[in-house]
């Protein structure tokens, strides 16, 4: 085959790819963004402004943020159900560490936003060890985890909320640049950040290979043990932001922070085109899959539904997701 | 792989290629460190890496973007031999390699494997089926009941004298 040949077949493949796309990946789910997004516009003449689409930004971060690291976990077909007491548990250790401290103390807020990441960091590896190394079900050691992770948030705080931290610490979660909120601007970092790994780095061809079948990456010289520990730790890693950003927002650490947090990150995870037996996903997938479900929230409350209902909503949401998915992988084979 | 051994397995769909991921993410997966620079895999080596490997190995595709799961199981083996010598391995080890796979394409793949002895690699073949063994082999090894029992080389080595050792762990 002649060069010029190959190129415009890999072009007619590559066509070919994009529509398939359109029709099978995220193309219907951005569709049903944007239709979702014209319909509150008309619906209610208070959705297509800046400060209710700020508002949607900020009110999803801290699931968007924790949802990168689990985007991850889940393309090597493992699961994470500790990332919401990790968010706790990490805005609460920097707490503890930041105790008594006055709004100037930079010191003291940094270091509150080091031990955040290292406890993520450190509670993310022992997931990943137990998972990877010991060949434990991720499904029971990340629940024991979270267990665990839930039980010392409520240990150290003896049940009772802390507040008042550093500048230096809130700033992640409280201050705005150039008129935009910092936990929408973390958000689409980590966003930017996840998409560059997963998509360009060799780390992210192996969660991949890894995801797609185990045995033939392990036959073809893949780190198959030190990849799944490294998702987990990642997964730790961006619950500690989210984390972060939480307790920086609210300018307090709740014992009960982010409790079923870990449902609704798996949830904008499998929204987003991520299939929960591993091999395919995207970080675009899961930030349109997090903002589907923020704008969701926000429309059912702009049109004045009961918020009782809006859990509901959200769980048949989740369901027609999973549905479509498996309907289209079906049709594949 | 990092002492220059390679393998392939028996199994090819259960054990040898990501079904779901195209022919040139499959070629590239055990090059994955040659093919990036400070963690990041080159897009253009990466598409040049899998077009020589399926061209030299002449995988029939629509291009290097088809998912392997499509492909004929001849040419889903030529994508794994292609990856395996993508990595210029000197010892290849290669499980039944024609098994399940057209005449056409084993005739291929046997070509593929005197190539390589030529280029210096050491190619080992796992099978059993004994033309295949009888015409490819420098030296056959036979196995019975889970370990070596004789070494006979090209010369010796008849149909009758392989099964013998086969099926009773003795000779004549």
């Amino acid at each position: 085959m002649t060069s010029t040949a190959a190129n415009r077949a890999d072009t007619e493949a590559l066509s070919r790819r994009v529509i398939r796309q359109l029709r099978s990946g995220i193309g219907p789910l951005f569709a049903a963004l944007v239709l979702i997004c014209i319909a509150l516009s008309i619906a209610s003449p208070e959705f297509l402004t800046t400060s209710t689409l700020t508002n949607i930004m900020v009110q999803v971060s801290v699931v968007g943020i924790a949802a990168v690291g689990g985007t991850f976990v889940i393309i090597t077909s493992g699961i994470d159900l500790s990332v919401g007491s990790l968010v706790a548990l990490t805005g609460m250790v920097a707490a503890t560490v930041m105790a008594g401290s006055t709004p100037g103390a930079v010191g003291l807020g940094i270091a509150g936003l080091c031990v955040a990441l290292a406890v993520g960091a450190a509670a993310g590896a022992l997931n990943g060890l137990a998972v990877a190394w010991l060949r434990l079900v991720p499904f029971i050691v990340t629940l024991a985890m979270m267990a665990m992770a839930r039980g010392l948030t409520l240990a150290i705080s003896d049940g009772r909320t802390k507040f008042d931290f550093p500048n230096a610490f809130t700033a992640f979660g409280a201050k705005t640049v150039a008129g935009l909120p910092m936990p929408m601007i973390v958000m689409l970092v980590i966003f930017a950040i996840g998409h560059v790994l997963l998509r360009k780095t060799t780390f992210g061809h192996q969660v991949f290979a890894v995801g797609g079948n185990q045995e033939a990456a392990r036959l073809a010289g893949i780190p198959v043990h030190r990849v799944v520990f490294l998702t987990y730790m990642l997964a730790g890693v961006t619950a500690a932001i989210a984390g972060i950003v939480l307790a920086g927002r609210l300018n307090s650490a709740l014992p009960s922070a982010a409790n079923g947090l870990e449902l609704q990150v798996i949830a904008a995870v499998v929204i987003g085109g991520t299939s929960l037996a591993g091999g395919r996903g995207s970080i675009v997938g899961t930030f349109i899959g997090v903002v589907l479900i923020g704008v969701i929230n926000v429309g059912l409350s702009l049109l004045g539904v009961n918020p009782f209902w809006t859990q509901f909503i959200q769980g048949g949401v989740i369901f027609a997701a999973v549905l479509l998915d498996a309907l289209s992988q079906r049709r594949k084979q | 792989m990092r002492h220059g051994l390679v393998y392939t397995s028996e199994d090819r769909k259960l054990e040898g290629l990501v079904l779901d991921a195209s022919i040139e993410e499959n070629i590239a997966l055990s090059s994955l460190k040659a093919l990036a620079t400070g963690g990041f895999v080159s897009r253009a080596r990466k598409r040049k890496l899998a077009r020589d490997a399926s061209t030299r190995f002449n995988v029939r595709s629509s291009s290097v973007l088809q998912v392997t799961g499509t492909l004929s199981g001849g040419n889903q083996q030529k994508v794994i031999l292609g990856r395996a010598t993508a990595t210029e391995p000197a010892v290849i080890m290669l499980d039944e390699p024609t098994r399940g796979i057209d005449v056409g394409a084993k005739t291929e793949i046997y070509a593929h494997m005197v190539s390589m002895a030529r280029a210096g690699a050491a190619v080992v073949m796992v099978s059993s089926e004994l033309p295949e063994l009888l015409g490819m082999s420098d030296r056959v090894l036979v196995m019975y009941r889970g370990s070596i029992v004789t070494e006979i080389a090209r010369d010796n080595a008849h149909s009758e004298a392989v099964i013998q050792w086969a099926t009773t762990g003795a000779g004549a």
